[in-house]
């Protein structure tokens, strides 16, 4: 699918998995190894 | 979305990327073939683009200020252009790992769960100098506004203009105007012409650097991004220019750990070029302690340290190919579900110093059961330099990740996939279970083991304080043991000042992969009974720990480092009861010791409160 395409889809089709999609948004993963800053992990 | 092209899409519902078996199945045993990065690839095209629709739904929503861009919706109309012309460009710059991190920044700063450390207009107007790259890809005529920071204006999987001056503004407008082929980056008051070929330096133009190595059929490619603002985590980055010196040194050791992995693990090689298409450099850690990092949201990208050397660089590219695969999946479905307590529950990972969440402890075992691998298959690579490394390697990870897993392989939380996930990893994991290591090496890494585990006991964990009291009631009136109370399961208390609880394992590594050098100068974090510890030298060990804990009784390495140093199984009873107690509970002895010295200001004898705390309930020896 192209960019365009996805600008125009119908925005009732998208409301679900974008939902989802900004929740998990929120909790990144990160993955650090050998550091120990709490800001480098989740 | 695309999910099976060749599949039609119900009407009125979005196609969606499913889990196939052939694809979960070598992912979950560890492995994952070029097509199953495939399939995790064109997933993360759908999730890319699908954070743009959600971009785009946000701004017409919320219609932020424009700032010093100015109200440009140029961006968009040139994205959707250059794919028109071009629409490898647009995928090339889509499919760039910073993308995915400022896709996911630039959402979060606007729905207020980012910390706003770079000016919003800023941010959002990274899209500009996305566009500015896909539009110079395609060939494309244009004209869009960019920001630009000290004067550094980024055009990723290109490079980034360096406008001329010094007294740049930290964050400012600029503009990218391509006409007939030529190319100009324009600040306020001057400007820079890109080079016909945007791979070559030129003055006031840094290319993107990519690096080839390996023969032909097997080469890996990928981008040595020193450039793209969005490379590092969790914040912008400023361009930092490798030197050329640390450029070549890059460079070979690129092409000898891939010589590494092609001749060792074949198949991660072949997964690897599919699947890795950039590596952002930092500076180089203390020697055997190189720091990495992979963000799930830059599928295909992964952060490391200037490595000590080219195996230790193969290692490293393992590890963390092995989070980006596993990252890729769980865009796709979730191998654990979320709750409100789920934060709260932390358990112990082998490889970290701080507690971890679940979520983070799958990430860990996932990448080590990864390096585990590779150091078995390096076992038998007859390399001298490395032999007797690779063996306490091996020996050291295959422990830990085993005893992990079995840690959380029921774990309630576990969704069904999580489930299957972890039973075929478990499985392969087994698999390593009866390989042979030469006894003196197994016996290093599980001193090695064992230590971490009681320093991370020791920090993190405390007895409840009315049983440390009653203990210390208890030891002052000369009663033969200590109260039941005090074996209750202790409350997990993170501790931020645990650092380097990985001491002797790192002085394992001297020991055994600087054959005939010297002892390190400095280990940080290890104290001078883990020197002992490391070479093997148990009673030296265990003298140095107690000079240490006379010196401060209440020394959290020192009290941990003393349990491993009396575990030979010699001496007599008191070392074997303190022994005990000190290999599986070394925060009680410690807590005990602490409450004794708060209330009578002496501590007690370390080995004496050690071996009664060691002494089980009434009735057993």
């Amino acid at each position: 699918m192209s960019l365009e395409a996805v600008l125009c889809l119908d925005g009732t089709v998208l409301a679900a998995p974008l939902a989802d999609l900004l929740q998990r948004i929120d909790h990144p993963q990160v993955s650090a190894s050998g550091v120990s800053n709490p800001e480098d992990s989740s | 979305m695309d999910a099976d092209p060749g599949r039609p899409a119900t009407p009125g519902r979005l196609p969606r990327h499913e889990v196939p078996p052939a694809h979960l199945v070598p992912l979950a045993r560890g492995d994952g073939d070029p097509a199953t990065l495939e399939w995790l690839r064109s997933a993360e095209r759908s999730r890319r683009l699908m954070l743009l629709r959600a971009l785009s739904d946000a701004l017409a929503r919320h219609r932020p200020p424009a700032g010093p861009l100015g109200p440009d919706g140029s961006a968009w109309e040139l994205l959707t252009r250059a794919e028109k012309r071009a629409p490898d460009a647009v995928d090339a710059v889509l499919m760039h790992p910073p993308t995915g991190t400022w896709l996911a920044l630039v959402l979060r700063r606007l729905r207020g769960t980012a910390p706003d450390e770079a000016p919003l207009w800023a941010v959002l107007g990274h899209l500009g100098a996305l566009a500015a790259a896909a539009g110079v890809r395609a060939g494309l005529d244009f004209d869009v506004a960019v920001p630009a920071r000290h004067g550094s204006v980024p055009l990723p999987t290109l490079g980034c203009a360096v406008l001329p001056g010094a007294d740049h503004e930290p964050w400012a407008a600029a503009r990218v105007r391509a006409a007939g082929g030529r190319v100009r980056v324009e600040g306020s008051r001057r400007a820079v012409p890109l080079p016909a070929e945007p791979g070559d330096d030129a003055p006031g133009w840094q290319a993107l650097r990519r690096v080839t190595v390996g023969p032909v059929g097997l080469r890996l490619e990928l981008a040595l991004d020193d450039l793209d603002p969005y490379r590092a985590y969790p914040r912008p980055t400023e361009p930092s220019r490798l030197s050329d010196q640390a450029l070549s040194h890059w460079r070979r050791l690129l092409a000898q750990a891939w010589t590494v992995l092609l001749r060792d693990e074949p198949q991660t090689a072949a997964a690897l070029r599919r699947g890795l298409t950039s590596l952002t450099p930092t500076r180089p850690g203390e020697r055997f302690r190189p720091h990495s990092m992979t963000v799930g949201d830059a599928f295909g990208g992964i952060v490391a340290s200037e490595p000590d050397d080219a195996v230790q660089l193969a290692v490293t590219l393992v590890h963390e190919f092995q989070h980006t695969k596993l990252g890729g999946l769980l865009h796709l479905a979730p191998l654990c579900t979320t709750g409100p307590d789920a934060e709260a529950e932390l358990f112990y990972a082998p490889w970290r110093d701080d507690p971890r969440p679940l979520e983070g402890l799958l990430q860990g075992i996932y990448a080590f059961a990864g390096v585990t691998r590779f150091w078995h298959a390096h076992r038998r690579a007859d390399d001298p330099d490395t032999a007797a490394l690779a063996q306490f390697e091996f020996a050291l990870w295959r422990a830990q990740v085993g005893h992990t897993l079995r840690t959380v392989h029921r774990h309630e939380r576990l969704t069904p996939l999580g489930l299957r996930f972890l039973d075929l990893l478990d499985r392969r994991c087994a698999a390593w279970s009866d390989e042979p290591v030469p006894a003196a090496l197994s016996e290093l890494a599980r001193a090695a083991g064992a230590n971490h585990r009681a320093r991370w006991r020791a920090h993190h964990l405390r007895p409840a304080a009315p049983a440390v009291d009653a203990a210390v009631s208890a030891w002052r009136g000369g009663a033969d043991r200590p109260p039941a109370a005090l074996a209750a399961e202790p409350a997990l208390v993170p501790d931020l000042a645990a650092r380097r609880l990985d001491s002797v394992a790192t002085l394992a590594r001297h020991r055994l992969g600087d054959r005939g050098g010297p002892a390190p100068a400095r280990v940080a974090g290890a104290v001078p009974g883990d020197t002992h510890l490391a070479g093997g030298h148990r009673t030296a060990a265990a003298r140095a720990y107690l000079a240490q804990l006379a010196a401060d009784p209440c020394h959290v390495a020192a009290w941990a480092g003393l349990g491993c140093a009396l575990d030979s199984g010699d001496g007599d009873a008191t070392h074997r009861r303190a022994a005990r107690l000190l290999g599986r509970h070394p925060e009680r002895a410690l807590a005990v010791q602490r409450a004794l010295l708060a209330a009578t200001g002496r501590p007690a004898d370390p080995l004496g409160l050690a071996a009664w705390l060691g002494a089980g309930p009434a009735g057993t020896p």
